[in-house]
């Protein structure tokens, strides 16, 4: 299936690339509508699970009856059903997304991103809703305008300010009724860690999942800079940082600040079950995208 | 170290820029915006210590890289100065002269440069070859520390036990006296190590090497001790003037002093008389220059000054002190002077009052211890306490009896005649004072008393010079010579071997002109002529002065603790022994006793050289008067050209090429390829701490 989705940040190379993706969901959804995604919940749905000895209160109707003629033994039929997925992805649109060139813009590679998981939640009868930290919202939704809507919403954002992500996530249940999977793209940086997953916390009590993504750039990443500058912080509304550095001279210490960072955020949501993941914005995204899908979004069996 | 190309070592002043740009490129660096900046900041903030050492070492590397690269270009070499580069392995006659001078006395980082210069004379006799022979010589006196020979132990044992003296060094001569020295060898490799400071003054300018090396064959090999800049000041002149606006008393007392190798600076500086302090002041001396200190004093009544003594305060940056005093006396001093006038003129100028009292006023400025007294007041006035008298133009009188015992006991009595002279009278009556019978007179005159002709004295030589040193000078001898006598007194002559009389100077004909006899302890000098100018025209002649000082200076010696002029060191003081005496004592300024008995026919060459600076004092022990009786005091004075630092420019002026083989000239290393590998190793220590992390 496909859409007619015209908007410059799906190209025709992206669309078919995801085409053959398998998104996979962590955990299946609850969701009444049969799909690709596993339910937790066995029932009568199409897809035969497994065998389990008869006890009382298991209904008649899922008696295998053959296996009786043959084994003179009672056992019950158990399914998986399969249903819909709800995602919500949440954008992190503050100054310091605003970083980098053509496809390394943060920004844009989160929203080429955000757009890739919505189109692909779509077109395969899940539901997408969209939600930035300068407070732009979609509600969760599966039809195909919808995906235009948050395509060209995202399309349309523009960097502001200093990301308030524990007061974004705060919102969530506004906009997810549902237990939905809720995927942070943000770069992390400047952002009031333990704030934020405390958010995150309160939103997996409400049943939601949420899975951060950090996407930096690759000069974020290595500091490849030689000559000495005032190096400024970007964000505004931030308390103004400014230093001058020889980037040769100080890249082992960043290197080792920026690892301590990246370990905080990655010990303290592994402690709370919440997954993590980081990107290069360097890389195309489609890789990001599948790295994602076999990462961080990777189904697991029997999570909930 | 020297540069070859020394014009490129300014460009050691780029070695700023590094510093320059660490200091103030700071602000010219680009901006960039970083997300991560934060980040940054605690990374800079964590390693900011460490950061700035870094910071510092790199800029440190960089200006030795600029420097280094300014340094290469001005291709310095390094010459092994210090170090011995002689041909020291082969068999030879060596002569080690040894500046033994003041100069050499000077000190350096608390040694002395002849400290220094033994030290390496050392290793040079250490290091020549069995069978070498080896002579030690000094360059402020004339005899050898050490003579020609193989014994080493006693060439060291010379080495060990030599000193510097106070001496002038006589560089020059020392060299000759050593290539003499080695012509007595059979060696055919014979050379001269000259171990010296090279100052100047030591040296024969116009020929500092006193022999051609091709000739002689004597090698001569320099080892430069010290430096040219050694800060150093010392008084080398000391004047004492009449200060007439400060009445008849008055003295006005000059020091000369100078400074050298040290920045301006002032000095305390102090007036002692008699070796009393009575004033100090400061002197402010410029770099490498010189200052007069000027003192007036008035002389208290009652009293007779000797001498005074300006010294400088003791100053720790000072290499030498033993030139920082300076003594002069109170010319015409230490005594009364009675002038017996036989004929008192009625013009001033006709009488020799007249010239002996300018004479000692023009030195001294002084007068009030000339007392003028007619011949018939003699009988009448008190010869005590007087310690020269001048009796002058005598006319035959029984008063002059009065004199012997002045004489005999001490006294110093100078007579010189005019138109009262009767011979035979005057012969008389001074039978025990004059040094042989007046036999007449003899008249140049022309007639109508017109000079006809004159009588010249010839040039004073012999011990006219010992007792007048004035007369040893270019311009006192022509002054001395240029005197014109028309009439003189003519003396019966004096046997060559009178211990007791002698001619001091004698006319062109042979006429004699000055005598002297020695009377018990004193002493008396005859002039042959007027002191006016009635028969002769020596006392307005320019040296007639200073004749009559140095003339009183002589008289007042025998009167006991008398003080002589100053006597360099190295010279024979001018002692001369009163009759019926053999035996003196002399004590020197550390108090040392030497008791000695010289011939009186060597006179002064027997007495020992003034070795050392300051106030030495000479006791008869067995003169006429009974037991020891203080005879002269003088005063020991260095050689103010020792306190000259000029050196000779080069001592490639005096080395002289050596031999091949292990000879040659000292070692010259060039030091750009050590350089070269030093900014090297600074440049890649720049790269690497420029890429690190």
């Amino acid at each position: 299936m496909s859409l007619p989705l015209e908007d410059a940040l799906l190209d025709a190379e992206l669309t078919e690339r995801l085409a053959a993706l398998e998104l996979r969901a962590r955990v299946t959804a609850e969701g009444a509508l049969a799909g690709l995604h596993r339910s937790p919940r066995r029932g009568a749905s199409v897809e035969f699970a497994e065998h389990k000895e008869y006890a009382p209160g298991d209904e008649l109707r899922h008696v295998d009856w053959k296996t009786y003629g043959r084994t003179d033994r009672m056992y019950v039929k158990r399914f998986e059903e399969e249903t819909e997925l709800h995602a919500l992805i949440v954008v992190d649109t503050s100054e310091s997304m605003r970083y980098g060139d053509g496809a390394t813009d943060k920004l844009r590679f989160a929203s080429t991103l955000a757009a890739s998981i919505a189109y692909l939640l779509v077109t395969r009868r899940d539901r997408a809703g969209l939600l930035t930290t300068s407070g732009d919202a979609l509600p969760i939704g599966g039809r195909p305008s919808h995906l235009r809507r948050i395509v060209t919403a995202l399309a349309a954002v523009t960097p502001h300010g200093h990301a308030d992500l524990p007061a974004t996530l705060r919102r969530v249940p506004q906009l997810a009724s549902r237990r939905s999977q809720i995927v942070v793209l943000s770069d992390l940086l400047d952002v009031d860690r333990d704030a934020t997953i405390a958010a995150a916390r309160s939103l997996r009590a409400h049943g939601h999942d949420p899975i951060f993504v950090q996407l930096l750039h690759p000069d974020e990443r290595t500091l490849p800079f030689t000559e000495t500058a005032w190096f400024e912080a970007i964000e505004a509304d931030a308390p103004p940082a400014r230093v001058l550095a020889d980037p040769r001279a100080v890249r082992r210490a960043y290197l080792d600040e920026l690892a301590r960072l990246v370990e905080g955020w990655r010990t303290q949501l592994g402690a709370a079950r919440i997954p993590f993941a980081e990107l290069d914005t360097g890389a195309p995204t489609i890789e990001a995208l599948t790295a994602l899908l076999s990462g961080a979004l990777a189904p697991r069996r029997g999570a909930r | 170290m020297r540069l070859l190309a020394p014009l490129f070592a300014i460009g050691a002043v780029l070695a700023v820029v590094p510093v320059l740009i660490h200091l103030f490129g700071r602000d010219r660096a680009p901006r960039r915006p970083f997300p991560a900046a934060r980040l940054l900041l605690a990374a800079q903030l964590q390693r900011a210590p460490r950061a700035r050492l870094e910071q510092w070492i790199l800029v440190a590397l960089r200006v030795l890289a600029v420097a280094a690269i300014a340094l290469i270009l001005s291709r310095p070499i390094w010459e092994q100065r210090d170090a011995i580069p002689l041909n020291l392995g082969v068999r030879q006659a060596a002569i080690i002269v040894l500046d033994d001078s003041l100069s050499m006395q000077r000190r350096v980082r608390g040694k002395t440069l002849f400290a220094r210069a033994r030290a390496e004379a050392r290793d040079v006799a250490r290091a020549l070859p069995d069978g070498s022979e080896l002579a030690i010589l000094g360059t402020a006196g004339p005899d050898p520390l050490a003579r020609l020979e193989k014994d080493r132990g006693t060439v060291q044992e010379a080495l060990d036990g030599a000193t510097a003296s106070a001496r002038r060094g006589l560089t020059t001569m020392a060299l000759s006296r050593a290539a003499a020295l080695l012509g007595s060898s059979a060696l055919p490799v014979r050379r001269i190590y000259l171990f010296s400071d090279r100052a100047a003054h030591g040296f024969d300018l116009a020929h500092p090497r006193p022999f051609a090396a091709t000739e002689s064959g004597v090698g001569l090999t320099v080892v430069p001790i010290g430096d040219a800049a050694i800060p150093n000041d010392a008084v080398t002149a000391v004047e004492v003037l009449g200060a007439a606006e400060r009445g008849a008393r008055g003295l006005q007392i000059t020091a000369h002093v100078r400074s050298d190798g040290r920045a301006a600076h002032a000095r305390t500086i102090a007036l002692l008389v008699d070796g009393k302090t009575v004033a100090r002041g400061l002197v402010e001396l410029p770099r490498d220059g010189s200052r007069d200190k000027r003192f007036e004093y008035i002389v208290p009544r009652g009293e007779e000054p000797g001498w005074v003594e300006l010294a400088l305060d003791p100053d720790g940056e000072d290499a030498l002190t033993l030139d920082d005093r300076r003594a002069a006396p109170v010319r015409g001093g230490g005594g009364r002077i009675i002038v017996i006038d036989g004929a008192p003129g009625t013009s001033r100028r006709e009488d020799e009052t007249f010239y002996v009292e300018t004479a000692l006023r023009a030195a001294r400025g002084s007068g009030s211890a000339l007392e003028v007294v007619g011949e018939d007041a003699l009988a009448h006035t008190s010869l005590e306490g007087a310690s020269a008298v001048f009796l002058c133009n005598p006319r035959p009188s029984p008063a002059l009896a009065a004199l012997t015992p002045f004489v005999e006991r001490g006294g110093g009595l100078f007579v010189t005649f005019g138109d009262n002279l009767d011979p035979a009278q005057l012969s008389a009556q001074l039978a025990a004072l004059l040094p042989s019978t007046i036999e007449g007179t003899r008249d140049l005159a022309g007639p109508g008393g017109v000079a006809g002709g004159a009588l010249r004295l010839t040039r004073p030589t012999g011990p006219i010079i010992e007792l007048f040193p004035s007369l040893a000078e270019d311009r006192g001898i022509e002054a001395w010579r240029a005197a014109r006598t028309f009439r003189v007194a003519l003396f019966s002559p004096i046997a060559s071997d009178e211990l007791d009389r002698r001619v001091l100077a004698r006319f062109e004909d042979g006429t004699p002109a000055v005598l002297e006899r020695r009377v018990g302890a004193g002493r008396v000098l005859t002039l042959a002529t007027t002191a006016d100018r009635g028969w002769s025209d020596l006392a307005i002649q320019p040296v007639f002065p200073a004749f009559v000082v140095e003339l009183t200076e002589l008289l007042a010696r025998d009167r006991g603790g008398a003080l002589a002029a100053p006597v360099r060191i190295g010279a024979h003081p001018p002692i001369a022994l009163p009759a019926g005496a053999t035996r003196l004592e002399l004590v020197d300024p550390l108090g040392r006793q030497t008791r000695i008995a010289p011939d009186p026919k060597r006179g002064a060459e027997d007495i020992p050289v003034v070795a050392l600076p300051g106030r030495h004092r000479v006791t008869v022990l067995d003169g006429p008067s009974a037991g020891p009786a203080p005879l002269l005091d003088y005063y020991g004075e260095i050689d103010e050209a020792e306190s000259d630092p000029t050196v000779l420019p080069s001592a490639a002026e005096l080395d002289t090429p050596r031999p091949s083989g292990d000879a040659g000239r000292p070692p010259a290393h060039e030091l750009w390829h050590a350089l070269a590998a030093l900014l090297l190793a600074l440049l890649l220590g720049e790269a690497l701490l420029s890429l690190r992390g």
